[in-house]
């Protein structure tokens, strides 16, 4: 009888996770973003709820009534600034930038509010429940949000199809150009949804916070809830959402039963199951005869990864090699990778590298510690680069392969292999392991991508916290060191940690020159041209995809070796990606050199505003979403465009044989000032993957 | 150059001197003309001579380099397209453009949702199309391409617009469509509306129009009322043939 006990709350559960899904369903139908800062705005709300009664002390119900339309207003503004200026850039900079405000929400309610956690009290209806018969009793606060639920979606669904609002909506949707043709201010239109989409979140959040506690940390998880809820009922379909949160919360609801700690990996279990066996969503994308069906024809006509490329990044350089080199027929032309300065650069690095290896016997081992922390970063980053920047592949859930790395050295080194040894092993183990993932999460494209990539994150992290081998939920001890002498194992530590990374960037750098780089710029300029001439498109990414797990898992091991534990938490945290992304995105994305910039520089940060907490990462938050939006090249987009820096030259340059050496040539593209009879040009770089 | 009306009425669209670039590439370059009040003016010209760049920056959806366009006098240049609509200019995009998930009528009424007063509304479109009103609940998707493109012309007319521009209107329509399909201009022309069309097909064009101007490589190679030219000096100026007077990279 519990087990029907369990159905009837699965499925009110369903409710609430639709209803928190529709909003998310809605920006992206509309105007193709999708917001990884949704789990957190409905935390938002119901903080703001909590606040509006703290400072007028009216009764908890008045101040919903208040916090759904300064959502609304809200999200207007929201889209009409920040949104609407990363659209103009390009889909890949709304995850970005949504992603990023993501991280300023949570350590902004961190910052200012306690860690700990809330729930809105509403009086008596929380706690009453009414009795089905013996065992069953169902609250009638569970009742009241499916109700809630099912009137929100009614009510979207009549708005999107009966009111000229919704007509406009939906014509946007359809073609935006075609809209503006027919009088529509698409801004404004979008705007207008996106206040819509923030009054649902706000109705879910306060929902959520009368169902179950809240901390500033509980976004996330809530946004992927949305997302399955998404996938599991199929993409844009308004009651394929309903049913699919309703199947997401039965999942949950029996999960939970066989054992309190199984209900949220079940959901993502019955999600995995559903993209692999049906990845269209159990309500199968029809014929166009429901009133969103143009979302879902959105989505289909989506070409998905390659839209999502930084193509904003690209204009800068896709100009130059138009224009063939002046001196073409006058003189030969010699085609080079790298220049005079790409070789001193060259030698100054390896320089760099013998005097970081020399660095143990110089510094204290605060110093080397401290840089261990850097190179785990920069190889963490440098992959997400490879990924992001060369593949297209936005992922925010590269914290598995962290994870799985750190406790792949942990049971080699509890059946005695030594953790030094287990680095490169583990990293196998991870490419081996992001075989079979990749092909469940290159199912979906773009930002579904992205969020697909952090529900196998977070399966990781749930399955792992199950091994009591392991240390279970509170993580175990490294063993296998002691027969290092601890004089000496910072020092090896660090020379590991310096190996990886080297290693690391030789493997990005090499990947890059060769055939794969070749193949990545032409999917990135042309994914059809590409695939119509014989690339392997998916192959291609998938190589990018396990090196990249590779990269993470070494990083992983590297992180338990430093600090001789791991936890699962920590191990698997989405910080890992916040991280990772903002530093690459700071430093320049789409350049081998930007993560190095970008790790140098959070590192700084890190230092100066240590004693500060929260703030590092609210200011780094902030610094990323304006460089994505800004300058989409970094920083280091900002100096090699003015003076031709390039230390891992993995482009092309031309230049005329009798070109005066050492003079330096002018690089086509970014440049602005751009003139044809200059003898020594050189144009073309990018044909191997720079440029991005 | 700036070309006279065939009358001495102030034009209701001018442009002026414009130039448009795609990235690096002059699309349009230097382009003027004027159309009067009940005009039909046609931009005729080969594949990518530059004619729908040049209506759709009339229209707000490029962003020329250099010139000006004036309507009824007054500069609207800079003004975003859905300001162009509600000012009274009104494009029929290439390929029709409908909105697949809409139905017929929600095609239209999107379509005067910021209407200028005027004779036209959903019902006139009905009259004049005798079978939209029926199928009006239909989804745009599942006309034909003739239907469509009525629908289209008929999402643009409900804007009451002074200035309707067709761009290739005949692009993938069976002669007799397309006859059908020019077959309304008269009523349009009737209503005060003025015309300016881009069309491939010169016979067409030169049958409906009062005056043409043809385009090479972005640059305008012939210019006034269509009986003043021979067959043979419009196939110069269309294909950029020696003696038409351009140099350019055609040969």
């Amino acid at each position: 009888m519990s087990w029907v006990n369990a159905l009837i709350q699965g499925i009110l559960l369903g409710g609430l996770y639709a209803l928190f899904a529709c909003g998310l369903s809605l920006l992206f139908g509309t105007m193709g973003v999708i917001n990884l800062a949704h789990g957190d705005l409905a935390v938002v709300a119901a903080y703001l709820a909590l606040g509006v009664v703290a400072v007028t002390s009216i009764p908890m119900v008045w101040a919903f009534a208040l916090v759904v339309p300064i959502f609304a207003v809200v999200g207007y503004a929201v889209q009409r600034t920040l949104i609407q200026a990363s659209l103009a850039r390009g889909p890949f900079t709304t995850l970005l930038v949504t992603f990023g405000l993501s991280v300023v929400i949570q350590n902004v309610l961190l910052a200012t509010r306690s860690a700990n956690s809330h729930s809105l009290n509403i009086g008596s209806l929380v706690s009453r429940s009414f009795h089905l018969s013996g065992q069953i009793s169902v609250a009638y606060l569970s009742v009241a949000i499916f109700t809630v639920a099912v009137v929100v979606l009614l009510g979207l669904q009549y708005f999107l199809s009966r009111s000229s609002t919704g007509r406009l909506i939906r014509a946007v949707a359809d073609d935006r150009e075609a809209a503006q043709l027919s009088g529509t201010d698409h801004r404004h239109v979008f705007g207008v949804a996106a206040a819509v989409a923030f009054a649902t979140v706000a109705v879910a959040g306060l929902a959520f916070g009368m169902y179950s506690s809240f901390a500033p940390s509980a976004g996330p998880s809530r946004l992927l809830y949305a997302f399955e809820a998404v996938v599991i009922g199929g993409l844009g379909s308004l009651w394929g959402t309903l049913l699919g949160g309703i199947v997401l919360g039965v999942a949950q609801a029996i999960g939970a039963k066989i054992n309190p700690s199984y209900g949220v990996l079940a959901g993502h279990v019955v999600f995995l199951a559903v993209l692999a066996i049906r990845p269209e969503g159990l309500t199968r994308a029809g014929d166009g005869a429901g009133p969103r069906a143009n979302l879902r024809r959105r989505w289909a006509a989506r070409p998905g990864v390659v839209r999502s490329r930084p193509r904003q990044t690209i204009t800068a350089d896709a100009a130059g090699p138009a224009r063939p080199p002046a001196a073409t027929d006058a003189a030969p032309v010699r085609v080079t990778r790298s220049r005079r300065t790409s070789r001193w650069l060259g030698v100054g690095a390896v320089a760099v590298v013998v005097l970081l290896a020399y660095l143990p016997y110089l510094a204290y081992s605060g110093t080397t510690d401290t840089l261990v922390n850097a190179f785990i970063l920069l190889t963490l980053a440098s992959m997400w680069n490879l990924l992001a920047g060369y593949a297209g592949l936005v992922s925010v859930g590269q914290q598995a392969f962290i994870g799985l790395g750190a406790y792949l050295v942990l049971i080699m080194a509890q059946r005695g292999i030594e953790p030094f040894v287990a680095i490169p092993l583990a990293a196998a183990g991870c490419a081996v392991l992001a075989l079979p993932i990749s092909w469940l999460v290159f199912r979906l494209r773009g930002g579904y991508f992205a969020i697909a990539t952090w529900v196998v994150a977070d399966a990781c992290l749930l399955l792992i916290s199950r091994f009591q081998s392991l240390g279970g939920g509170t993580g175990a001890a490294l063993p296998g060191l002691s027969s290092v002498n601890p004089d000496v194992l910072p020092a090896v530590t660090y020379w590991a940690a310096l190996t990886v990374t080297v290693v690391a960037l030789a493997a990005v750098y090499l990947l890059l020159r060769g055939r794969l780089g070749l193949e990545l710029t032409a999917v990135r300029d042309n994914e059809v041209g590409a695939r119509s001439l014989g690339v392997r498109v998916t192959r291609a990414k998938r190589i990018v995809y396990l090196v990249a797990a590779a990269g993470c898992g070494a990083a992983g091991s590297l992180l338990i070796i430093s600090q001789l534990n791991v936890e699962p938490t920590s191990a698997f945290s989405v910080g890992w990606s916040a991280q990772m992304i903002f530093v690459t995105v700071i430093g320049g994305i789409g350049s081998i050199e930007g993560p190095i910039v970008g790790t140098a520089l959070f590192f700084s940060l890190q230092q100066s505003l240590a004693q500060h907490g929260a703030w590092y990462l609210i200011i780094l938050g902030a610094v990323a979403i304006a460089v994505a939006i800004w300058t989409p090249r970094g920083l280091w987009g900002l100096v090699s465009g003015r003076v031709h820096l390039r230390l891992f030259p993995v482009g092309y340059w031309l230049r005329a044989e009798e070109a005066p050496r050492g003079r330096p040539g002018r690089r086509g593209g970014a440049d602005g000032s751009r003139r044809h009879d200059e003898p020594p040009a050189v144009v073309g770089e990018g044909a191997a993957g720079e440029c991005l | 150059m700036t070309p006279a009306t065939s009358s001495s009425v102030a034009p209701v669209l001018e442009v002026r001197g414009l130039t448009v670039f795609h990235g690096q590439l002059r699309a349009v370059s230097n382009v003027s003309l004027a159309v009067g009040p009940g005009e039909v003016y046609a931009i005729i010209g080969a594949n990518g001579a530059g004619k729908s760049t040049l209506l759709r920056t009339v229209a707000g959806l490029h962003r020329p380099a250099e010139g000006s366009i004036l309507l009824d006098g007054v500069e609207v240049t800079g003004r975003a397209p859905d300001r162009r609509v509600a000012a009274g200019i009104a494009l029929v995009p290439e390929g029709r453009r409908l909105f697949p998930s809409l139905t017929v009528e929600e095609n239209l009424l999107v379509g005067s949702h910021r209407a200028r007063p005027g004779p036209w509304d959903v019902a006139r479109v009905y009259d004049t199309f005798g079978w939209m009103r029926e199928r009006r609940f239909q989804r745009a998707l599942q006309l034909s391409g003739g239907e469509q493109q009525a629908v289209a012309i008929g999402r643009a007319l409900v804007a009451n617009p002074r200035v309707l521009l067709l761009d290739e209107l005949s692009l993938g329509l069976a002669p007799v469509v397309v006859r059908k399909i020019y077959g309304v201009l008269p009523d349009l022309l009737a209503s005060g509306m003025t015309v300016l069309l881009v069309e491939q097909d010169v016979s067409q064009a030169v049958r409906v129009a009062s005056r043409i101007q043809c385009l090479l490589e972005g640059r305008s190679t012939l210019e006034g009322p269509p009986d003043a030219f021979t067959p043979a000096q419009v196939e110069a100026a269309y294909f950029g043939l020696a003696g038409s007077g351009h140099g350019g990279g055609a040969g």
